[in-house]
C-alpha cells in the first residue's frame, strides 16, 4: 500500500458511516424497540396523539406500526393547525378531559402545563437508551419546569446570521460578528431598490417580532423582569437595544419591512431581494431547495452577531408530553411514556437524518458524519455553536410569557414602523404588562426564573 | 298596448330614450355579476390552487391558470387522509340526517295541529339551539359530555347534530304544514282514518318535497360542520377537522395540500347542490315563510 493512500483510506473509514444507507438507520430503529418497551405488553392500551404536521412529526406517525406490532399498543395522531392545538389541548388538560395522552407542546408552553400539572413529569421514566445527556443541555432545560422532566423535544432551532456570500465578497465585507458590523454591512450592501442590506422580523406577536428582537434587548443588557415580577424591559439598556434593532430596519430594511413577519422575511432572502438576515434555522431547507430559492450555493452561515453584552441565539423547541389525566401506575403510562422515548430516541433522529428531515434535538446527530454529508459544515458549526451559547431564558419561560410576550410585540411593532419611540412604546408596554400581572396577582411575587443578567 | 309585456321589453308604444326598466335591469345584472363573482371567487381559488406546482401557488406574480396542471396534491391528500376520518363523517351526518328528517316532520305536524297556550313558546324554544351561536352552545355541552362521559365519541356528536338539525328540519316543516289546508286531513278522519293514518297517507306524500329538501339541507350544514366536531372530539375526528390539520407542516404553509382536500371536502355538498337545487331552493322558501 502506498503511503499516499494511507490518508485516503482513513478518510474513506471517517465517511463510512455517512455512506451507511438509509435502511440501516430504518433497522436501528427497528432494532432499538427491545430497548425501550416490552414485547406483546400494552395490547388493549390506546395512545391518542395531539399534535401538528411537522416533518419529523410525520416522520414519527409513519414509522408507527413498528411499535404497534411489537407492543399491541394502538396510536392515533389528530394534526390540528398551530393555533387550534393549542386551544384544544388547553381545554382537554384544564378539564382532565383524558382525550389524548400524548400532547405535542412548544418549550415555553412547558411552564404553563408543568405549573398546572397538566402534564406528568418523565424523570423517574427515563431509560438509559434514551440517552438523555445527548440532547442539547438548552433543550433538556427548556422541557424542565423547576428541575423537573415535563416532555421530550422532537424539533429545536436556533437563530443564526444567514448571508449572501457573494454580495458580502463583491464588497469586501468581513462576515459580521457585532451588531456594530453587522449595522455597517448592512447599509453598505444596501442597493435600492434591487437589494436591501438586512430583513428582521418586525410584525407584532410573541412568536414573531418579539423572537428576534429580544436578541438585541440580551445583547445591549436588558432584562424582561425584576426580581419581584416586575417590568424592567423598558431600561436604558433596552431602550438602547430596540433602538438599535428599529435603526437597522430603517436603514437597510426593504420599504415597510417594520411589519414583515417570517414569511416575508424569509422570502425576500430566497428571492435574493436581501443581503442578510437573522432566521431560524427553520429555513435551511427553504433557501437550499432550488425550487424555492434564487440564492442556492451563496448561501454563508454564522452565529449571531453579540452585542457589547455578548451574543443571544433565540431557541424554539417543540416536544411531546405526557398528559396529566395518564395515571402513572397504569399501563396506559407505561405504554405511552416507553413510546415516547423511542419515538424520541437517537436511532429516530438519525434516521429522520437520513431522510433529510433536518433540526436535529441531539448533540451526537449535529456532529455526525451523517450530517456532514448532508449539509453545509458553516452551517451545521453555527448551529452546534448557537445551541452551545444560547439561553433557555433568553425569553422568560414562565406560565405569563405568551400574553406578555404578545403585548411587548404589539407596542414594538410601531417602533419599526417609525411611529412612536423606543421609549414610549417600552414604557407603554411596561405598563401594559405591570397591569395585567397585578390582575392576575403575580405581580410583587419572587420571580420563578433566573434573568440573564444578576445585577438585576 | 305594452302592458303584457315583460317589464324592460323594448315596445314601439314606448319612447326609445331613457327607459328605467332597461337601466334598472342593466344595474341588477352588473350587480348579480359582480356579486356572482365575489361568492365564486374562493371557489376558483380552491380549483385552481388544487391543480398548481408549490412553485405557482407561492410565486409572487399570480398565476391564474395551472399549466401544466397537476395531481401532485390531490395524490398527497389520497395518500395522507385518514379514512377512518371520513367514514365517521359519513356515519354521523347519515344517523343525524334520518334522525332529523323522521323526527322533524313528525314535532312539526304535532305542533301546527294541536294547538295549545304554549305553542308559540314551545316553537322559540325549539330553535332556540339553532339560533344561539355554536361558541355558546358548546360550552355547556362541552361540560355535560365531559361529566357523561361523551365527549370524543361518534354517538355524543350524533346526539348533539341531532340537536341542532332536530330544530331546523322541524321549523322548516312547520311553515310548510301550517300553509296546507285541513280539509283533506278532516275529510280523511270523516272517512275513518285515525290521526296517524291522515298524516301516512295525506300529509305525508304532500309534504314529500318539503321533507327532501330538508332533509338535503340539513345533510350539507352537517357534513361541513368544523367547530362543534372540533371541540367536542380528539382522535374519533370528522372530515372537516381533518381537513383543517392540513393547512401546514411545520412553518410551511401548504396551500396546495389544503386546497386539493378542501375540494374533496366539498364535492359532496356541490354535487348534492347542483343535483337538487330545485328541492333546496323550495325548501328554503318554505322555510322563509312562502308557500
Amino acid at each position: 500500500m502506498k503511503y499516499t493512500s494511507l490518508p485516503a483510506f482513513a478518510f474513506s473509514l471517517m465517511l463510512l458511516p455517512a455512506a451507511a444507507y438509509a435502511q440501516d438507520y430504518e433497522a436501528a430503529v427497528k432494532s432499538s424497540l427491545p430497548d425501550f418497551a416490552q414485547a406483546n405488553a400494552f395490547s388493549g392500551v390506546t395512545i391518542n396523539v395531539a399534535c401538528r404536521h411537522l416533518p419529523a412529526m410525520d416522520f414519527i406517525e409513519s414509522h408507527k406500526a413498528l411499535f404497534e406490532q411489537y407492543t399491541g399498543a394502538k396510536i392515533n395522531f389528530t394534526d390540528y393547525p398551530e393555533n387550534d392545538l393549542r386551544s384544544h389541548i388547553v381545554a382537554d388538560a384544564a378539564n382532565k378531559a383524558g382525550g389524548f395522552q400524548l400532547y405535542c407542546l412548544d418549550d415555553n408552553y412547558i411552564p404553563l402545563f408543568a405549573s398546572n400539572k397538566w402534564v406528568q413529569p418523565l424523570d423517574s421514566v427515563i431509560k438509559p437508551a434514551y440517552k438523555i445527556d445527548d440532547l442539547f443541555d438548552s433543550l433538556k432545560s427548556a422541557y424542565s419546569w423547576q428541575g423537573k422532566l415535563s416532555g421530550l423535544p422532537i424539533y429545536s432551532e436556533v437563530t443564526i446570521l444567514y448571508y449572501r456570500k457573494d454580495l458580502l465578497a463583491a464588497k469586501n465585507i468581513a462576515v459580521p460578528k457585532t451588531i456594530a458590523e453587522l449595522e455597517d454591512a448592512a447599509v453598505k450592501l444596501k442597493n435600492a431598490p434591487r437589494t436591501y442590506g438586512i430583513a428582521l422580523r418586525g410584525l407584532r406577536g410573541e412568536g414573531m417580532n418579539v423572537y428576534t428582537w429580544t436578541e438585541w434587548l440580551r445583547s445591549y443588557g436588558g432584562d424582561f423582569l425584576g426580581p419581584q415580577m416586575q417590568p424592567v424591559f423598558n431600561s436604558p439598556e433596552a431602550i438602547e437595544g430596540t433602538e438599535h434593532y428599529a435603526k437597522i430596519i430603517h436603514d437597510a430594511g426593504p420599504p415597510g419591512s417594520g411589519t414583515w413577519g417570517w414569511p416575508q422575511v424569509s422570502s425576500s432572502f430566497a428571492a435574493g431581494r436581501v443581503a442578510m438576515t437573522v432566521e431560524s434555522t427553520a429555513f435551511y431547507p427553504t433557501f437550499n431547495d432550488p425550487k424555492q430559492s434564487n440564492v442556492v450555493g451563496n448561501v454563508g452561515y454564522a452565529v449571531v452577531p453579540a452585542g457589547p453584552k455578548g451574543a443571544y441565539p433565540a431557541n424554539y423547541a417543540i416536544g411531546l408530553a405526557v398528559a396529566a389525566s395518564v395515571d402513572p401506575s397504569s399501563k396506559a403510562f407505561t405504554a405511552t411514556s416507553d413510546f415516547l422515548q423511542w419515538a424520541t430516541s437517537q436511532q429516530m433522529e438519525f434516521a429522520r437524518t437520513a431522510q433529510g428531515i433536518g433540526n436535529e434535538d441531539r448533540k451526537s446527530v449535529n456532529q455526525s458524519a451523517l450530517l456532514k454529508s448532508k449539509l453545509d459544515p458553516a452551517y451545521i458549526e453555527a448551529v452546534s455553536e448557537g445551541q452551545k451559547i444560547t439561553k433557555t431564558n433568553y425569553r422568560p419561560m414562565i406560565p405569563q410569557w405568551r400574553e406578555m410576550g404578545d403585548i411587548i410585540g404589539a407596542h414594538i411593532e410601531s417602533v419599526f414602523t417609525g411611529s412612536t419611540t423606543a421609549k414610549d412604546a417600552l414604557d407603554a408596554a411596561a405598563a401594559e404588562v405591570s397591569d395585567r400581572f397585578k390582575t392576575e396577582g403575580v405581580l410583587n411575587t419572587p420571580r420563578q426564573y433566573e434573568e440573564l443578567f444578576p445585577s438585576n | 298596448m305594452s302592458a303584457a309585456l315583460p317589464l324592460g321589453m323594448p315596445t314601439a308604444a314606448r319612447r326609445p330614450r331613457f327607459r328605467r326598466g332597461t337601466l334598472t335591469t342593466i344595474i341588477g345584472r352588473i350587480a348579480l355579476a359582480l356579486f356572482l363573482g365575489v361568492w365564486m371567487l374562493p371557489l376558483y381559488w380552491l380549483v385552481n390552487t388544487t391543480f398548481k406546482f408549490k412553485v405557482q401557488i407561492q410565486s409572487e406574480m399570480p398565476v391564474w391558470f395551472p399549466s401544466p396542471p397537476t395531481m401532485e396534491n390531490i395524490d398527497w391528500v389520497l395518500n395522507n387522509l385518514d379514512h377512518a376520518a371520513i367514514y365517521r363523517s359519513i356515519r354521523v351526518v347519515a344517523v343525524s340526517v334520518l334522525f332529523s328528517v323522521i323526527f322533524g316532520p313528525l314535532m312539526a305536524y304535532a305542533l301546527s295541529r294541536f294547538r295549545t297556550r304554549f305553542n308559540r313558546q314551545l316553537e322559540s324554544w325549539i330553535i332556540s339551539t339553532r339560533m344561539m351561536p355554536p361558541a355558546a352552545l358548546i360550552m355547556p355541552f362541552y361540560f355535560i359530555f365531559l361529566r357523561v362521559h361523551l365527549l370524543n365519541n361518534e354517538l355524543g356528536l350524533m346526539l348533539l347534530y341531532i340537536a341542532i338539525n332536530l330544530p331546523l328540519t322541524s321549523w322548516i316543516m312547520l311553515a310548510y304544514l301550517r300553509g296546507l289546508p285541513e280539509d283533506a286531513e278532516e275529510a280523511a278522519r270523516i272517512d275513518g282514518c285515525t290521526r296517524w293514518g291522515a298524516f301516512w297517507h295525506i300529509i305525508l306524500p304532500m309534504t314529500r318535497a318539503s321533507i327532501a329538501a330538508a332533509g338535503l339541507l340539513v345533510t350539507i350544514l352537517t357534513w361541513n360542520e368544523f367547530f362543534i366536531a372540533f371541540v367536542i372530539t380528539s382522535s374519533n375526528i370528522t372530515f372537516p377537522v381533518q381537513v383543517a390539520g392540513f393547512l401546514a407542516n411545520g412553518m410551511n404553509p401548504e396551500y396546495g395540500h389544503m386546497a386539493a382536500a378542501g375540494l374533496l371536502l366539498s364535492l359532496p355538498t356541490v354535487l348534492i347542490a347542483i343535483i337538487f337545487h330545485r328541492a333546496l331552493l323550495s325548501g328554503l322558501h318554505a322555510f322563509a315563510g312562502g308557500k
